[in-house]
């Protein structure tokens, strides 16, 4: 009753999870595209779609795709063995269990002919599957512990992922060794399948029963509450009987269950005590529980996976992430942003080659590495008003990402992250978050200068604050040595192009120069000149006193982006201008 | 001779022919180039913060130091990077220590002992150009070339030592080698304006746009570029101001590998020449016949 109310309980909410999630597939916006489609042209477009994909050549590469990429994760293979064989352990070691066990009443029993789970090889295998499984999981957390990246980058759902699969498997381990163990179990079989065949009158001083019982405690691992004396006659008349009455033919020897009769043999010390407490009930109703549990909440956990990243794979496989190749209808590629959402598992296979891996590493912002932004794409997407605070952090991670393309070609589950990257900058764009660059100068512009509170000219004038800010490029502090000729501003480009530069763009570089002698830090920052300059270093190379203008420059924009991330992320990680000046 | 190769984050999607273009002739030329997984070289977030920039490039370094041999890329701006990044940690040993400690766990070190080598030097200097100009079989002849120097390797010429900052010659030289006339321009040292691309588009595009002009009525055909961002803004940003009737006649513009490429015989295709945005095959049609005897004598 019980598992009955609890098993279609749970199938019932994985089916809606499921088909919730398939339904958001269709409707959830990501990009530009998106917001010009509507729901039901993208489900034309997919079914479309679909039917051209199966006659079409195209079925061939999905058949390939299947086998290959799906099954046989020739991906994950080629770019880490240790994952390959992880994934394989737990992949096949679960589909092992999943149809020899789990649903052995709707599949073993009508199916296969002679199936008893108790027998060999399906006894076996059920403990091969489960070992399959641990050695996966051992790997798994031996790699999210070990790697330095993956650690820092190992959540919640990722150990609820391992979690709930190593209780699933250790419980029905225990479970299994607790019955092998327990006398009760052995003598309700006794009394079910031996007694009447045995017609014995005296349960507990018969000699055949007895014989019974030893051969049991000696080759099945049985514990009884007294340990019994197996001296070799009674050793052979208990195998005879073991025939006789036929446990033989429904019982393979038990140390072919050899994940759980080694377990069995660990707790044998205290094997009374655990069936004296009903420990199989216990771990059966863990089992059991824990079972119904993750198939609840598999569609909305990483499981999910195991459906969304092959519907990505087949909906168009790797084919789509190279340059160049054919492009499908905005509808579809609105469905496909929407789906590829769903189908990252958080492997971070991709943040582990990320090229801009090292800026993680100085400025800890997640947000820049790609397994990471798929989550902050996502929860941009589910959520239309995220906090400044966190849209600012999405946004620095989004635009220090290069589109370098390399997440893209390692991601096992085919997506297109190129793809993606491009779509959360216009998501971005959309909510008025542009490039870092971009909203540092807003900032730096907005500054009103005229009702600052220092004095335009510093009595006395004093640049030293100024100076140990910019002490990071090599001898920035040579703005001391200007002595105002201009011909940094003479040579400047960005100059030449106006008619009335210092109308347009405020301070320009030799006044910048200067005036960073007297402090003056917000009408420096404010100054459109710098965040027009274009990097060409023609002042620098120009300039009679070796002042590096251009590198000042950079570094006065790297300290108005440091205001931006002091006063609107205070939450982000400190910033770095700080660590290296200490 | 060997280098590892570092082709910077922007070629892989948006410049691809530059590196396969590359490659070729550089094999045939026996310059042998290893790969190894480098990371971003930080040029584009050192607008943001500086210890990134020089974390990510001395972490490049680092990585070509024990690969054991010079860095070559094909980006000046990966090159302006790199020689930089170099310079600092020489002057700044307090930051050249921090940078290595940080790098410890992954078991690198820099030391600071690294050829660092733009794709035009390698060229230049390690081949020459005698060795180049015996490998022409198809040399152009009348084909008028803008040689476009890019900023961020020509200066600050004390710390890229690239080449005469005022009056640099060896990119004129290259092309000259393969038979294209380069023409002089005045503007010709001035910057494409793509660094401020996505942060100032039209005066990124204005300045684009001025040098095109000014090749143009130099009498170019054609711009040759060495820069992966300076082809992109010369062909990805020149034909959105195309279509936007920013300028009217397109100016294509084409790698230096692609064009010494054609010259040694390479076909426009195997050179990715016909993956452009605006359309520079036509520049095979200033390529000689091959005449088996004459060809050499031609380019000399
Ligand atoms: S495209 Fe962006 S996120 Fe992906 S590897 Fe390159 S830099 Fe990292
Ligand atoms: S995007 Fe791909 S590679 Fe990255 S974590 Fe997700 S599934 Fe793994
Ligand atoms: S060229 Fe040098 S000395 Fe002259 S104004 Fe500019 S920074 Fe000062
Ligand atoms: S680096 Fe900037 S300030 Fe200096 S000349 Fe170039 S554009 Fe002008």
């Amino acid at each position: 009753m019980f598992y009955d109310i609890a098993f279609y309980a749970s199938l019932l909410i994985f089916f809606i999870g499921i088909g919730y999630r398939f339904w958001t597939w269709f409707t959830r916006r990501v990009g530009d595209v998106a917001y010009e489609q509507k729901s039901t042209d993208r489900i034309i477009g997919a079914v479309k779609g679909l039917f051209s994909l199966v006659f079409s050549l195209q079925l061939f590469y999905m058949i390939k795709d299947f086998f290959l990429n799906i099954l046989f994760q020739w991906q994950i293979l080629r770019e880490n063995s240790a994952r390959w064989a992880m994934h394989m352990l737990i992949f096949a070691g679960f589909m092992l269990l999943f149809f020899l066990h789990a649903i052995d009443d709707t599949y073993s029993h009508p199916w296969i002919d002679g199936y008893l789970s108790t027998m060999n090889p399906y006894l076996f295998l059920r403990n091969l599957g489960a070992f399959m499984v641990i050695a996966g999981l051992v790997i798994a957390v031996y790699r999210r512990m070990t790697i330095a990246r993956l650690r820092k980058l190992t959540y919640a759902m990722d150990r609820y992922a391992i979690g709930i699969l190593a209780i699933i498997i250790i419980s029905g381990v225990l479970l299994e060794a607790s019955k092998i163990v327990s006398h009760r179990a052995f003598e309700d079989m006794a009394q079910t399948y031996a007694h009447p065949a045995m017609e014995i009158a005296d349960y507990e001083n018969d000699p055949e029963l007895a014989a019974l019982m030893v051969y049991w405690q000696e080759n099945y691992g049985v514990v009884f509450p007294d340990r019994l004396d197996p001296d070799p006659e009674t050793l052979a008349l208990g195998s005879e009987l073991n025939e006789v009455f036929a446990c033989s033919s429904c019982h393979s020897p038990a140390s072919s269950a050899f994940v759980s009769y080694g377990t069995a043999k660990i707790i044998s010390p205290v094997a009374n005590t655990f069936t004296a407490a009903g420990a199989a009930t216990f771990f059966w109703y863990i089992h059991v529980l824990a079972s119904f549990i993750g198939l609840a909440y598999l569609p909305f956990s990483k499981f999910f996976h195991i459906f969304s990243t092959p519907a990505r794979l087949l909906s168009s496989g790797r084919r789509d992430a190279s340059p160049g190749s054919l492009s499908p209808s905005p509808a579809n590629i609105a469905t496909r942003r929407a789906m590829e959402l769903d189908a990252c598992m958080h492997c971070a296979n991709c943040s582990l080659t990320c090229s801009v891996g090292p800026v993680f590493e100085v400025m800890t912002n997640p947000a820049i590495l790609p397994s990471e932004k798929m989550g902050d794409l996502r929860r941009m997407v589910l959520n239309r008003t995220l906090p400044t605070k966190e849209l600012l952090r999405i946004s620095e991670g989004a635009h220090i990402c290069t589109s370098c393309n390399r997440c893209t070609t390692v991601c096992p589950a085919g997506i297109n992250l190129q793809d993606l990257w491009f779509a959360i900058r216009e998501e971005l764009a959309r909510r008025g978050y542009p490039e870092p660059y971009v909203q540092a100068m807003q900032k730096a512009l907005k500054k009103d200068v005229e009702k600052s509170d220092k004095p335009t000219i510093p009595h006395p004038p004093n640049g030293q604050e100024m100076k140990a800010g910019l002490l990071l490029s090599a001898q920035a502090d040579t703005f001391s040595n200007c002595y105002n000729c201009a011909t940094c501003t003479n040579v400047c480009p960005v100059v030449a192009c106006y008619d009335h530069p210092s109308k347009e763009l405020g301070f320009l570089p030799n006044q910048i120069m200067h005036a960073l002698g007297f402090g003056l830090r917000d009408q420096i920052l404010s100054s459109r000149m710098l965040w027009d300059c274009v990097t060409c270093y023609a002042c620098q190379e120009a300039c009679p006193q070796n002042v590096r203008v251009a590198d000042i420059l950079y570094e006065l924009r790297n300290l108005a982006y440091g205001d931006v991330r002091d006063e609107e992320m205070p939450a982000a990680p400190k910033d770095c201008l700080e660590k290296s000046c200490a | 001779m060997r280098y590892s190769f570092f082709p910077g984050c922007k070629i892989p999607y948006f410049v691809p022919q530059y590196e396969i273009a590359t490659r070729v002739v550089c094999s045939s030329l026996n310059v042998q180039l290893m790969d190894v997984e480098f990371n971003c070289c930080g040029y584009p977030v050192r607008n943001l913060d500086f210890y990134s920039y020089l974390f990510s490039a001395a972490r490049n370094l680092a990585m070509a130091e024990k690969a054991g041999e010079g860095i070559l890329t094909p980006c000046k701006c990966c090159y302006g990077s790199f020689k930089r990044a170099e310079h600092i940690l020489m002057e700044r040993k307090d930051l050249k220590d921090r940078i290595n400690e940080q790098l410890a766990p992954s078991d690198l070190k820099y030391e600071g002992r690294l050829k660092i080598r733009h794709l035009l030097q390698v060229l230049y200097h390690d081949v020459g150009i005698d060795a180049i100009r015996k490998k022409i079989v198809k040399p152009f002849s009348g084909a008028e070339v803008a040689v476009h120097y890019g900023c961020h390797a020509l200066r600050p010429s004390k710390i890229t030592a690239f080449d005469d900052p005022y009056n640099p010659t060896m990119f004129d030289e290259l092309v000259e080698a393969t038979g294209a006339t380069s023409v002089k321009w005045p503007m010709r040292l001035d910057c494409c304006g793509n660094p401020l691309w996505q942060k100032n588009n039209p005066l990124s595009r204005l300045l684009a746009r001025k040098k095109i002009l000014d090749a143009r009525q130099s009498g170019a055909q054609y711009l040759c570029v060495a820069c992966t961002y300076c082809q992109i803004q010369f062909d990805h940003v020149q034909q959105l101001m195309l279509e936007e009737d920013e300028i009217q006649t397109p100016l294509p513009s084409i790698l230096y590998p692609q064009l010494l490429g054609l010259a040694m015989g390479f076909s426009a295709k195997r050179l990715g020449l016909d993956t452009h945005r605006l359309d520079a095959t036509g520049i095979v049609s200033c390529q000689n016949v091959p005449e088996p005897e004459s060809a050499a004598g031609k380019t000399a």
